[in-house]
């Protein structure tokens, strides 16, 4: 949940700049077209942390309420690649001052990350969109001027 | 060799298969270490303890007798972290698991190790152990601080629909988990040594004496250390390791664990064990942090504490019990099967105290089964109880000791290990982590590589070669583990075993491809050969250097296709080589990735796991390389592929002698020695399988394509079309058995019915 509402974080997330802010482990990303950025991202993997060369991309704008975010990279240091697409839905919650933030991961990697198993994959990337979203409602509420929830 | 914060000596014997004699007469020996304590035992207790001594600030130095870290039962378990749910109330294993759970969190994180918090659930299989999970073990763990819940049988069935019919309740532990047990073990000795510990290795303790003011450690080498205190954490030789100090007030007894490991998961996604019997926990079916899932152990209780030989009988025993919890396992194909030993005193519990015979030795002994689980408060109750005893001062908030953060170079390069695309960047980057090793298995267990379907028979020599290129040694000298545990031998007439300069990466520039043939083996070739004629723009992607059957085909060689990816137009697939990472897409995709013979740890071979159990693909290598896989062999086979090794190696001054069936078992721990036909041995140190081939289907096993049982074949049509579209297979990985006119004639065709469905070319 996200004290704020939906169109003020529709605002950061349909910004490349302000979602490379957000995203966790983002350095050095690039924007290269009004809906995708390049970059490198860092993820901690519990016993390692993997360095990736990225492109993002935002898809199936429904302002403001759904996005789809898509990010595939190849790690730095292992052969392989990887795909993930998180798609968001912003549901205004109460009094429309706050807003639910629904996402599922669809996670497809190949190569050496494959080899690391599904599940500690699945939750590197689960606490990867968690922190992303608290991320978010920080962002906004330095946008805003509001506390973050 | 760089000295670190902390200092590591690496024997040079252990590489080179020598040993050290030590003088007998301690007074001979100068002292020379001086240090506050000495761990005797490098498993996961003493690397615990030794890094809570640091916590401390209290130098300490730990002795290993082999040549790695948890080389012991440490290495050789299910990898459980147990919460303690059955221990028995008011022991000190329960406390120790109960504080254990407090620690966990912040001693995971700190190592950074691979764990999962999976659960576990206890199943009963009649009326009256539900009733005696109900009435009994729910009261009883809850009394233990566990939480826990008990399941109905219709609550079980949802919650895990792959039980058995027979089951009746379950008791679900949702805090059970697992661990990578050596990562867990390596990750304690990195992190006391980035802190200023000492770890020495391959050099056993001989001699323990006793002075006023100090104790001698005397080491096979004939290094002796002066310690204000030892603490004996030596597993299975603590009570050996106590008596040097004349301390005979218990023994060791092994009792062995066999596993089976499968890559199929089963759908299994807790911990799945039966109730506990007076053996222990018996048979589990647990998931392995990696994927895949660890059956059994036995417990069978034996004399000889170097016994860690699996055979038919455990095999068929785990097979049973994990089948009558989970059926699907049934159709397990297991792709090794190990034996851990776990330590039982001979008090029937821990030995956790000081010694009977001085209070400069302490003993942490006998932690039979929950070693892992109780580890870092184990660590916590030893140096608290030793710093008490010799007046210590022990730092009112413990250091934060790390592992140190796992480094990879940039650049992977090429692909090694091709069950799980490890690559050379990788297997580097190991071997620069500890200087002081140079084993295979020390490597292997550093990187994952070795780990899948082919058991290193594919790659144990490039693995090989990229060690002894770092430690400045050649192949030769390179061990499994074990001194003696020799890889290959020096051949007749030595090639230069230098990498040849990579070749320009050929063929992706210009019109896009129609076609990407991964492998130029004689069918891919003919498939590529094919689609070329009709037109299309093909590319053969290979990872060997010089494809042998390719003749002007354009290929891609000395790049190892990794990753499957579907795409708009077609297929995308990335190519690793030593020196660049190509992506290719294509409307096509034939797969011609091959088979590769069955290792013998997917076969029912009795034995240890010694070096010289090879398969026909190791020794085409090692032949390659100018090595030979031993001086005294036998071939398994009776095919083209077993004639053609025989002579081979005849010419190469081997003795070597022919089989049509595989032996039963196979004796040695280091090396080879024997075989067992029937019932007659017979003297080798070369067992060569030549017989069954398995396809290699790896790329197509991330796709779904294929499941992960070993040797899945592409399953295709008459044309070689897979069920994905745009994708194709042909040879070894459909049919293992066909000989190479069959793969030619089967290419060929394939090829036609690709162009004949591409059409024009794109």
């Amino acid at each position: 949940m996200i004290a704020a509402s939906a169109e003020a974080i529709w605002a950061v997330i349909e910004d490349p700049a302000a979602l490379a802010r957000v995203l966790p482990g983002a350095e050095s990303v690039v924007r290269d077209g009004p809906t995708r950025f390049h970059g490198v991202m860092m993820s901690r993997i519990q016993f390692m942390t993997i360095r990736a060369d990225i492109t993002a991309e935002l898809f199936d704008a429904i302002p403001p309420h759904h996005l789809r975010l898509d990010i595939e990279g190849r790690p730095r240091g292992l052969a392989g690649h990887f795909r993930v697409s998180v798609p968001f839905d912003l549901l205004p919650e109460g009094s429309r001052t706050d807003t639910k933030v629904q996402y599922s991961i669809d996670l497809t990697v190949s190569g050496r990350l494959a080899a690391f198993g599904e599940p500690i994959l699945r939750e590197t990337l689960r606490r990867q969109v968690e922190e992303l979203v608290v991320n978010l409602g920080r962002e906004v509420a330095q946008e805003t001027g509001h506390a973050p929830t | 060799m760089s000295v670190h914060a902390g200092t590591v000596r690496w024997r040079e014997r252990h590489v080179k298969g020598e040993s050290s004699a030590c003088p007998n007469d301690h007074r001979l020996c100068r002292v020379t270490e001086r240090t506050r304590v000495v761990v005797v035992g490098g498993g996961v207790i003493g690397c615990a303890i030794l890094r809570e001594l640091r916590r401390h600030r209290l130098d300490a130095l730990l002795v290993e007798a082999a040549g790695d870290v948890g080389e012991g039962a440490s290495k050789a378990n299910s990898g459980i972290i147990h919460t303690g749910f059955d221990a028995t109330p008011g022991s000190i294993e329960a406390s120790l698991l109960r504080r254990a759970a407090d620690l966990w969190p912040a001693t995971l994180v700190d190592l950074e190790v691979p764990y999962l918090r999976v659960g576990a659930l206890m199943v009963a299989r009649s009326t009256e152990e539900a009733e005696r999970l109900r009435a009994d073990q729910v009261p009883k763990a809850r009394g233990l601080g566990v939480r826990c819940e008990f399941l109905d049988r219709t609550a079980a069935r949802h919650f895990a629909p792959y039980l058995s019919d027979d089951m009746t309740a379950a008791l679900w532990i949702p805090d059970e988990s697992i661990v990578d047990p050596f990562w867990l073990t390596r990750a304690y000795a990195d992190a006391a040594r980035a802190d200023g510990a000492t770890i020495v290795m391959s050099d056993p303790v001989v001699g323990l004496q006793v002075a006023d003011e100090h104790i001698s450690v005397r080491l096979g080498s004939g290094q002796v250390i002066q310690a204000e205190q030892v603490i004996d954490a030596a597993g299975l030789m603590a009570d050996e390791v106590a008596r040097l100090a004349g301390d005979d007030s218990f023994e060791i007894r092994p009792r062995k664990g066999q596993f089976l490991v499968s890559e199929e998961t089963f759908g299994i996604d807790h911990i799945i064990l039966p109730i506990a019997g007076p053996s222990g926990k018996g048979m589990l079916v647990t998931p392995i942090v990696f994927g895949g899932v660890h059956l059994g152990p036995t417990a069978e209780d034996q004399a000889d504490k170097g016994d860690r030989s699996t055979d038919a009988a455990g095999y068929e025993k785990i097979l049973a019990s994990c089948r009558s919890l989970v059926p699907a396992v049934d159709g397990a194909r297991p792709i090794r099967s190990f034996a851990g030993l776990r330590t039982v005193s001979s008090t029937d519990g821990y030995i956790v105290r000081r010694s009977l015979r001085s209070d400069r030795v302490w003993i942490a002994a006998g932690i039979r089964s929950t070693g892992i689980s109780t580890s870092p408060a184990l660590a916590e109750l030893v140096v608290g109880e030793v710093a008490t005893a010799r007046g210590w001062k022990r730092a009112s908030r413990p250091a934060i000791v790390q592992a140190p953060p796992f480094a990879l170079d940039e650049a992977p390069g090429e692909v090694v290990c091709l069950c799980r695309d490890v690559s050379r960047g990788e297997i580097v980057a190991a071997c620069r982590r500890v200087p002081w090793v140079a084993t295979l298995d020390a490597i292997k267990r550093r990187s994952g590589a070795m780990f899948g379907d082919c058991q290193g028979n594919l790659c144990s020599l490039d693995i090989a070669a990229l060690v002894a290129a770092e430690r400045g040694v050649s192949i030769p000298d390179i061990t499994k583990s074990l001194p003696g545990s020799w890889l290959a031998a020096p051949g007749r007439t030595p090639t230069d075993s230098r990498p040849s300069p990579a070749r320009p990466p050929a063929g992706t520039d210009g019109p896009a491809l129609d076609v990407v043939v991964i492998g130029a083996g004689r069918a891919g070739c003919e498939a590529a050969r094919s689609c070329d004629t009709h037109g299309l723009h093909t590319l053969v992607v290979e990872r060997l250097e010089t494809p042998s059957v390719a003749g002007t085909l354009p290929v891609l060689a000395g790049h190892t296709a990794v990753g499957l990816e579907a795409a708009s137009r077609g297929w995308t697939i990335w190519a690793y080589g030593r020196d660049s990472v190509i992506q290719i897409s294509a409307r096509a995709v034939i797969v011609a990735t091959g088979g590769y013979v069955e290792p013998r740890e997917h076969r029912r071979i009795e034995g240890d796991r010694p070096t010289g159990i090879v398969t026909s693909q190791f020794v085409e290598q090692a032949l390659t390389l100018g090595l030979v896989p031993g001086h005294d062999a036998i071939v398994v086979g009776t095919g083209r592929t077993a004639e053609r090794l025989v002579r081979r190696l005849g010419s190469e001054g081997i003795r070597v002698r022919q089989i049509g069936e595989e032996p039963n078992a196979v004796r040695g721990q280091a090396r080879l020695n024997a075989i067992r036909i029937g019932a007659r041995w017979e003297a080798c140190d070369t067992l060569v399988l030549a017989d069954r081939m398995l396809a290699q289907t790896f790329i197509l096993r991330q796709l779904g394509v294929v499941d992960r049982q070993p040797g899945s074949r592409a399953q295709t049509d008459g044309d070689g079309r897979l069920h994905l579209e745009g994708l194709w297979a042909v040879g070894c990985c459909v049919s293992p058995d066909i000989d190479h006119l069959g793969c030619a004639e089967m290419g060929a065709r394939v090829g036609r019915a690709v162009a004949v469905e591409l059409g024009q070319p794109g």
